[in-house]
């Protein structure tokens, strides 16, 4: 069984991403969601904009599966409060995230980390996370890593789901760098999440040596010891954020591909995620193939590796070339970075390259009052045709 | 007329105190065991901790919340010195017992100190107000190490892979001595903290890497184990080329050991000895590559004064394993001393490699006209011009400023006196006018040359400073980078360090005046490029250094 039509919803959602993917069968549909998340609305809309989308997706009848692909408010803030009851209504099947958010990984080893479940709302959208894991639990959830399987092998026959991303941190060695420290310390952010002020210590260096009673310490030593807790506690929270910032590079990365054409979700990946994928030939033979590609991390200078950019063989700066690449942008200007040091969002220079050399939509170019566009693949002829 | 009786004076205690240390870190061994080493540290009447008169050890984990009690220091003698309380103990005992990780500490932060006082010929102060430095050394469970002047404080961290044994990071001498040397550096040129240039963010890092290494190969216990360890008493002619030693250096003291510890302390040795000079990329804007740069040009030195050192012991393809350890760890302790004297004659704001190299020959051409023993300035010239490092000493003042006016005995001392004297010459000295004009310090030094000649000199900094709307730049002949606001204001340094000889003749002058347009230019450009105008500081900069280091994701 083949899909004979692939389509693609691309919702506006402002500084976010939601991508509706569905698959056409003989026999049926199959509706996959990517991501669901907005740090600004669109400009000029009215409030509950997540809601409204998240009745849309209802409206369409069964959801089978939802893609996170990383622990970031403008990929999953969607989740939490009212438009994520809408969305666990609708008893997804299948949760894929990356090996990052296993809560049951272990603390040590180099196959998981696992980030903390029950982060605190100010640490990393506990409220998301915590309904992506209640639906995960209602279903199933899947923790993948580049080259594992996807998870949605069942859901999508005829549909082939390479995940070229996160590197595990045996794959990756600058993700490793980031697990140089205590494994039980680590695994005890995630109650750490929960409350600062309830931090679980960590275990006793030399359970056999003497040592003060708690709230013994001499006087002389009470003002160095305030400080070093709360350099600790300033660590611990830089710590949190760090990994936070990183989550970039353990974005999910996905490629469908049903016959000969091919469509890239690259999440926010960044270069250091890219690289591990790039850095491997048979990688670099699918990528070159790629129809459709979501462009990443809104638009961001730095998530669109030249590397990447030139492999994708179906660029071209003729507007009527056929099987032209088409490339899906999700993003609003002005939330991030700024033209005059060349770190605005979207990047100047990268839109430029794409609306020169490929079919180029994004989200900014919908008018008032219209939440998403169509796009429409059939597969019977190579290379597909669009809306 | 009674006759007079003198009591009998005792000497109150003896002056030195010998201590174990962990010669590298647990992981570096012979013959199965650890390889320790016995520092000579200047003796005092310890309180538990141990608490001195310049380190106090607060073994306190934030992270567990215990603080532990520590093991008092055997009494002081006149007659020798007080006991080493772990000369006796096993490895095993060592690994496990705080007492001993607080005394390594203490023995190691001492022993530099005592290193920079013995090169710089005066008392070293820190740079926060206290006299004594608090160092942790479980401070927290975390890769991470570092000083820390708003807390007065050295923090040590260890970490506990699981199933492991713990890893600490107290135990390791080059951590604790390059965090110590961030300390002392950071004591001596405040301003070396300011972002000014690659050379300058890099300094600090490869400064701390220098001194941590060379204590480390001072030790001749660390020396024996770099050289065929399985040799007995002689050692073979090819082990001791600078390829060999350098491939020796690796195999011993850089085994894929300790990861956890990358994190703390990166892997300077490494790259100190596998980093060719073809490999650098000039004008490297990123600091630690920066500072490994100036690692690897020291550590080439070295290397080749201790080969051409050992060649005339070489007889039929061998030599005397005693001569050669000795002379490899006394190369690296004259290096480190030539290193850290080099300091004096560093200006005090917008260091470069060049400067520092410079210092290093004006420095020991001072106190060693004569290079004849280890030819190390021909060899340190020679190094740093293979790393692309420009290297020539300093000339003297082409102008002979006025002293008529000021009293040099009050300048040996006296900012106020300094200023004075910056004052009655701000012309002939080239300096801005308008500027704020401070000195940092004044300190009179006396260091005693290997000849026995005592050298005499009173070293002054002072800082320039002037802040500077863009638009206003071109009064001093510089432009304002492209796409600057011309609102943005921007604040330029210059300053110098003044070396005096006893007769309170300006002997030296070094420094980078606000009016060096090519200097303040670079400077200006290279913090635009780099984003500093948009960025705030980093509250401590050597844990933010640090944890960048380790991550490596920028």
């Amino acid at each position: 069984m083949k899909p004979e039509k692939i389509a693609v919803r691309v919702y506006n959602v402002g500084f976010g991403d939601c991508f509706l993917l569905t698959f056409h069968y003989r026999t049926g549909r199959r509706r996959v969601l990517i991501d669901f998340g907005s740090t600004a609305p669109p400009a000029g809309d009215p409030p509950g904009c997540m809601t409204r989308i998240a009745r849309d997706i209802a409206s369409g009848g069964r959801l089978h599966a939802i893609v996170a692909t990383h622990r970031h408010g403008d990929h999953i803030s969607g989740f939490a409060s009212r438009p994520g009851k809408i969305i666990a209504a609708l008893k997804p099947e299948v949760v894929v995230q990356p090996w990052t958010e296993d809560p049951t990984a272990a603390p040590d080893g180099l196959r998981s980390a696992g980030t903390w479940e029950q982060g605190g709302e100010d640490i990393a959208h506990g409220a998301a996370v915590r309904r992506l894991l209640e639906i995960g639990r209602g279903g199933r959830a899947v923790y993948t890593h580049s080259g594992a399987p996807s998870g949605l092998e069942e859901i999508l026959p005829g549909v082939e789901v390479f995940v070229l991303g996160p590197p595990t941190l045996a794959q990756s060695p600058s993700i490793r760098q980031e697990r140089a420290r205590d494994a039980a310390e680590f695994w005890q952010l995630r109650a750490f999440g929960e409350s600062p002020r309830h931090a679980v210590r960590a275990p006793d260096l030399f359970p056999d040596a003497p040592r003060y009673r708690p709230g013994d310490a001499p006087p002389e030593l009470r003002w160095f010891l305030a400080r070093a807790r709360r350099i600790r506690s300033e660590q611990q929270k830089e710590f949190v954020r760090a990994l936070d910032h990183v989550l970039n590079n353990t974005s999910l990365i996905l490629l469908f591909r049903a016959g000969d054409f091919s469509l890239l979700f690259p999440g926010d990946a960044q270069i250091e995620n890219w690289s591990w994928a790039l850095g491997q030939e048979r990688v670099r033979e699918m990528l070159r193939q790629v129809n459709v590609y979501k462009v990443g991390h809104h638009g961001s200078r730095n998530a669109t590796p030249h590397s990447l950019w030139n492999l994708f063989a179906r660029r071209s700066t003729d507007p009527c070339a056929p099987g032209r690449l088409v490339t899906l942008l999700s993003t609003r200007s002005g939330q991030h970075g700024r033209r005059g040091d060349r770190t605005e969002i979207p990047r100047r220079t990268l839109v430029e390259t794409l609306a020169r050399e490929s079919d180029l939509f994004s989200t900014e170019s919908l008018p008032k009052g219209r939440p998403w566009r169509d796009f429409e693949f059939m597969l019977q002829k190579e290379g597909g045709c669009h809306e | 007329m009674p006759p007079l009786h003198f009591a009998r004076r005792e000497m109150a205690y003896f002056p030195a105190r010998r201590l174990t240390v962990i010669a590298r870190d647990p992981s570096v061994r012979m013959g199965g065991a650890m390889v320790r080493a016995t520092v000579e540290i200047p003796n005092e009447d310890l309180q538990p901790g141990p608490r001195g008169w310049r380190v106090l050890v607060v073994d306190y984990d934030a992270s567990s919340r215990i603080l532990y009690r520590t093991v008092t220091a055997p009494p002081n003698r006149a007659d020798g010195p007080p006991d080493d309380p772990f000369a006796r103990a096993s490895d095993d005992e060592l690994l496990a017992s705080p007492g001993f990780h607080a005394f390594n500490c203490y023995a190691i932060v001492m022993h530099t100190l005592a290193r920079f006082e013995f090169a710089l010929g005066r008392r070293v102060a820190w740079r926060f107000p206290g006299h004594q430095i608090k160092v942790a050394p479980h401070a927290f469970r975390d890769a991470n190490a570092f000083y820390s002047p708003a807390d007065e404080a050295l923090l040590i961290g260890c970490v506990r892979p699981e199933g492991r044994p713990p890893v600490f990071g107290c135990l390791s001498h080059d951590i604790v001595a390059h965090e110590t040397a961030h300390a002392l550096l950071d004591g001596l040129r405040e301003r070396y903290t300011d972002p000014s240039s690659p050379d300058q963010a890099g300094f600090h890092e490869g400064f701390a890497d220098l001194v941590a290494l060379l204590s480390v190969f001072a030790l001749r216990e660390v020396v024996a184990r770099v050289l065929d360890p399985a040799a007995d008493h002689l050692v073979r002619a090819e082990a001791v080329t600078a390829a060999a030693l350098r491939q020796s250096i690796l195999l011993a003291l850089a085994p894929e050991f300790g990861e956890e510890l990358s994190g703390i302390r990166g892997n300077p040795l490494r790259r100190s000895v596998t980093l060719a000079p073809e490999d650098v990329v000039p004008d490297d804007p990123e600091p630690h590559r920066r500072g490994e740069v100036l690692v690897a040009a020291v550590m080439d030195a070295l290397l080749n004064v201790w080969v051409r050192r050992l060649r005339p012991y070489i007889r039929d393809g061998v030599l005397d394993r005693n001569r050669a350890e000795e002379e490899g760890a006394a190369a690296a302790a004259r290096t480190l001393t030539m290193c850290i004297r080099a300091l004096d004659y560093c200006p005090p704001t917008g260091l470069q490699f060049a400067d520092f190299a410079g210092a290093v020959l004006t420095a020991d051409q001072e106190l060693h006209p004569r290079d004849e023993k280890y030819l190390f300035r021909a060899e340190l010239q020679a190094s740093f011009a293979r790393y692309g490092i420009p290297c020539r000493p300093w000339d003297p003042p082409q102008e002979e400023p006025a002293c008529d006016r000021t009293h040099f005995e009050q300048m040996q001392h006296d900012p106020d006196e300094v200023f004075r004297f910056l004052w009655e010459n701000r012309r002939p000295l080239g300096l801005h006018e308008n500027a704020y004009t401070k000195v940092l310090s004044v300190r009179p030094c006396v260091r005693t040359g290997a000849d026995g000649f005592v050298l005499r000199e009173t070293v002054a900094e002072f800082l320039q400073l002037v802040r500077l709307r863009a638009a206003e730049l071109r009064t001093l002949g510089l432009r304002a980078p492209d796409g600057m606001s011309a609102g943005q204001e921007v604040t330029l340094y210059g300053g110098n360090t003044m070396v005096f000889d006893q007769f309170g003749r300006l002997k030296y002058n070094i420094g980078n005046s606000l009016f060096n347009a090519a200097r303040q230019q670079a400077r200006l450009d290279y913090l635009w490029e780099s984003g500093f105008f948009e960025r705030t500081a980093a509250a401590n900069p050597f844990a933010a250094m640090h944890r960048r280091r380790e991550m490596e994701f920028r």
